[in-house]
């Protein structure tokens, strides 16, 4: 049988590639600094959702909370194997926490119809919460497989994976429709092929275009290359669930913590010398 | 003019950084005794570490008064030996001969001018975040040194002295073409300054003015190279340039003390594309499709072959390209790798055009590849290119362990690109009939395929020697080269003997003694 497959992705600042400007003085991230990437746990995600795709039929539709640019993020996943992308995108989701979040996926995957599956990455690299995949399974009363780092069999409406665990992992298996969290050790994700880039680099959200023509956002649509966009009303969310208001996390500070080196010591270039380093090193627990 | 008229060295006596004494430099010194061949000297009296031409150049006389072999050191990454000190007693390390780079406008072109001792990589990285000197102000746009052989930790001398090329040689040519100027101390321990154009063999010579005043024929023969990527001994031909004389003649003419080299507008845009294919056939199908194609000039054309990829499959975690591997897709057999440059989303489209094209006449499909455009696409690609060498390498390092004197034997052969499919066809049947353990990767573009054979025997490695030799004969009977990239150096001396006939070895020797009569530098290098 196929497979209707959502996979939610967030777009995020590249925090393994910080270069200097990452911090702004208040110890705030300057998003503007770090190039914005798909997270990367969402990556294996549709990996997995376009692997099941390629094995069993189906379609698999990304979407993605954020701000307009965003975008990129979509195309980035249509690249990479995905069907349709949707965009959520509305000053009222702006300051969301992750149960506002959660509250918004829910109401778009509703929108959307019921999926057979439900994927997220484990965890975003900016917030490290890993809160939203058991969150939004919560409100759609969705069974929730967390962890997953192996999808071992689809199929008979049940779906059989492999967990991990701190300490090894455990083999679970559940009825679908079910949402999965999937860890980086799932899979490799496959990079975009030069068809997909050629297909899909044109493709465009409504809020990208410089104006709004209806026309043009037909013939997208007519040719598969518009990311939808939703808001507020489209998906029949509740104001006062979204956004700051709908989010009861409050930051009460933020420390930017800066190690800085107290003593040196110099190291003698002899072996005697690295010798005495190393063994200091794993005195000190810094190696093992 | 054809003279050569090297002058005499400022410093002398000998006041420069050195070490000496045989024990001392064995114990401490080991890497200069050695390169990444299997070669290593047993001592040497001296080393010496200049840190101008001049010292370089009075380290030279030095070696010659003593009636010392002299071997040329540079960043040692070479696999034929040339730089490991046998049969000489002393060694010039050129690892001191650097100085920021020098970026000039001149004649409408863009230069460098470095010292032997700067890597490439330091340059690379010295153009890229605008560390050098601009002495006539800096360029409007973003130039790069586009030489990219596979080292970084190459000298530049070295690569020079090498002729050194790398996976786009395919579109920007060997090192040679982008030398303009070099300084060289001579044998003889003076300098020689040499621009590109300045210095020709009119009437089938050079004349060199020697130290006393007389004159010496240096006769250049007119050999048969081949029209390939080539880089086995001089290059000899009528009129050729003074400058082309010292590239690639492996330090024995002369040492490469500082350079200017010519520097490229980097490409604004260049599409990263591995694209999967069934078999070594459709490679190439595909590399002759994209040569032919008016609108296609790929940058690099690169291959990976079936046994090779499935080497890499066959490899666990832990490996450098494991992520690279384990995405892979299940059908592919073998990968060809393109760099293609375009302007913008407009040539982008017209790009993609073409290599659909390409990729129809070869019945290849446009969705069985990776594509890219950033650097971080490029390093990937790159590090499963690599990571091919290096698999090979731990399975040889673990065979060794078992007969020790197992080593892999891998060949260095182009051939001209409309001969490939034959040239695949000789290594094809060569190697199955005799049942070695080999992969085929390398620059398919330039016809130019590294096999890479793996013995697992002492037996096999007789064979696998043998067959080496057969097919750089069948290589050079396809109009090709027996060593396109690596050199000659100590290693491959038999393989000049396959190239040409012993009346141009003859012509070789005849440079080398008028040039150098007492074999002072890099003595076993090339000659025996």
């Amino acid at each position: 049988m196929s497979y209707e497959i959502i996979v939610c992705v967030k777009q995020v600042p590249d925090t393994e590639n910080l270069t200097g400007d990452a911090m702004k003085e208040d110890g705030t991230v300057n998003r503007s600094a770090l190039p914005a990437i798909v997270n990367p746990e969402d990556l294996n995600a549709l990996e997995l959702a376009v692997s099941v795709k390629d094995a069993h039929g189906g379609r698999v539709t990304v979407i993605s909370m954020g701000p307009p640019n965003a975008a990129e993020a979509l195309r980035e996943c249509l690249y990479r194997g995905a069907d349709t992308a949707v965009l959520l995108t509305d000053r009222r989701f702006a300051a969301s926490d992750t149960l506002a979040t959660s509250y918004v996926l829910s109401c778009a995957v509703r929108a959307l119809g019921s999926p057979d599956i439900l994927l997220c990455g484990r965890q975003a690299i900016d917030g490290d919460t890993a809160q939203i995949g058991p969150q939004l399974a919560e409100k759609l009363g969705l069974p929730q497989f967390t962890y997953v780092e192996q999808l071992a069999d689809i199929g008979d409406g049940c779906v059989t994976v492999r967990r991990a665990l701190d300490d090894g992992y455990e083999v679970v298996r559940g009825p679908l429709p079910a949402l999965l969290t999937v860890t980086s050790e799932a899979n490799a994700p496959r990079p975009p092929s030069a068809k997909r880039v050629m297909r899909y680099k044109k493709a465009r959200a409504a809020c990208e275009l410089v104006n709004e023509d209806e026309t043009l956002l037909g013939e997208l649509r007519q040719r598969g290359l518009l990311i939808e966009q939703w808001g507020l009303e489209e998906i029949g969310a509740e104001e006062a669930a979204c956004g700051g208001s709908g989010s009861p996390t409050r930051v009460k500070k933020i420390d930017s913590v800066q190690l800085r080196s107290e003593e040196h010591k110099p190291v003698e270039p002899t072996t005697e010398g690295l010798t005495e380093l190393v063994e200091e090193l794993i005195a000190e627990h810094i190696l093992d | 003019m054809n003279e050569l008229r090297p002058r005499r060295a400022a410093a002398d006596p000998v006041e420069h950084r050195r070490v000496s004494g045989r024990d001392r430099i064995r114990r401490s010194y080991t890497q200069y005794l050695q390169d990444e061949s299997r070669m290593a000297a047993g001592g040497v009296e001296i080393i010496h570490f200049p840190t101008t031409a001049q010292e370089a150049a009075a380290a030279v006389r030095h070696a010659r008064q003593a009636g010392h072999g002299l071997a040329v050191s540079g960043g040692r990454t070479g696999i034929t030996g040339a730089a490991v000190p046998l049969g000489a007693e002393e060694v010039l390390s050129l690892e001191f001969l650097t100085y920021k780079p020098e970026v000039r406008h001149r004649d409408d072109r863009w230069t460098v001018r470095v010292g032997a001792g700067t890597t490439l990589q330091q340059l690379a990285d010295a153009l890229d975040h605008g560390l050098c000197e601009y002495p006539g102000g800096r360029p409007d746009r973003p130039l790069f040194y586009p030489v990219d052989a596979t080292e970084m930790s190459a000298h530049l001398g070295g690569t020079i002295a090498t002729d050194a090329s790398g996976a786009r040689t395919l579109h920007y040519g060997p090192t040679r073409q982008w030398v303009e100027w070099l300084r060289v101390v001579t044998p003889d321990g003076r300098l020689l300054e040499l621009r590109r154009g300045e210095v020709t063999a009119d009437g089938g010579a050079f004349t060199c003015v020697r130290e006393d005043g007389a004159t010496v024929e240096v006769p250049v023969a007119d050999l048969p190279l081949p029209r390939t990527k080539h880089t086995a001994g001089y290059y000899l031909k009528p009129g050729m340039d003074a400058v082309d004389l010292f590239v690639g003649s492996e330090g024995t003419l002369g040492v490469i003390v500082e350079a200017e080299l010519r520097l490229a507008e980097k490409p604004a845009n260049r599409l990263y594309l591995t694209q999967f294919v069934p078999d070594a056939a459709a490679a190439v199908g595909l590399t002759a499709a994209c040569r032919a194609h008016p609108a296609l000039d790929p940058l690099a054309l690169e291959y990976i072959g079936p046994r090779a990829l499935a080497l890499l499959r066959s490899k666990g975690r832990g490996t450098p390209a494991y992520m690279e591997v384990a995405r892979l897709p299940e059908h592919a057999a073998a990968a060809v790798y393109l760099e293609l440059p375009f302007t913008d989303e407009a040539g982008l489209d017209e790009l993609y055009g073409a290599l659909r094209e390409a990729l129809e006449a070869t019945d290849l499909d446009a969705e069985q590849n990776w594509a890219g455009f950033g650097e971080k696409d490029l390093e990937e690609m790159k590090r499963l290119r690599h990571a091919v060498p290096e698999a090979v390498n731990a399975i040889i390092g673990q065979r060794k362990a078992e007969v020790p004197e197992l080593h892999k034997v891998g060949t260095d052969m182009a051939v001209p690109p409309e001969r490939l499919g034959e040239m695949m066809e000789v290594y094809r049947r060569g190697l199955e009939e005799r049942g070695l353990d080999y992969v085929i990767f390398g620059h398919i573009g330039d016809g130019h395929l590294h096999v890479n054979i793996l013995p697992r025997t002492a037996e096999e490695l007789r064979t696998a020697e043998a067959l080496y030799e057969e097919f750089a004969r069948a290589a050079v009977r396809l109009g090709g080269s027996v060593a396109a990239e690596h050199g000659i150096g100590r290693i491959k001396k038999p393989f000049l003997a396959i190239q040409y006939a012993p009346e141009h070895l003859e012509a070789m020797r005849a440079v080398k003694r008028a040039l150098d009569p007492e074999g002072t530098l890099n003595p076993g290098v090339l000659f025996d």
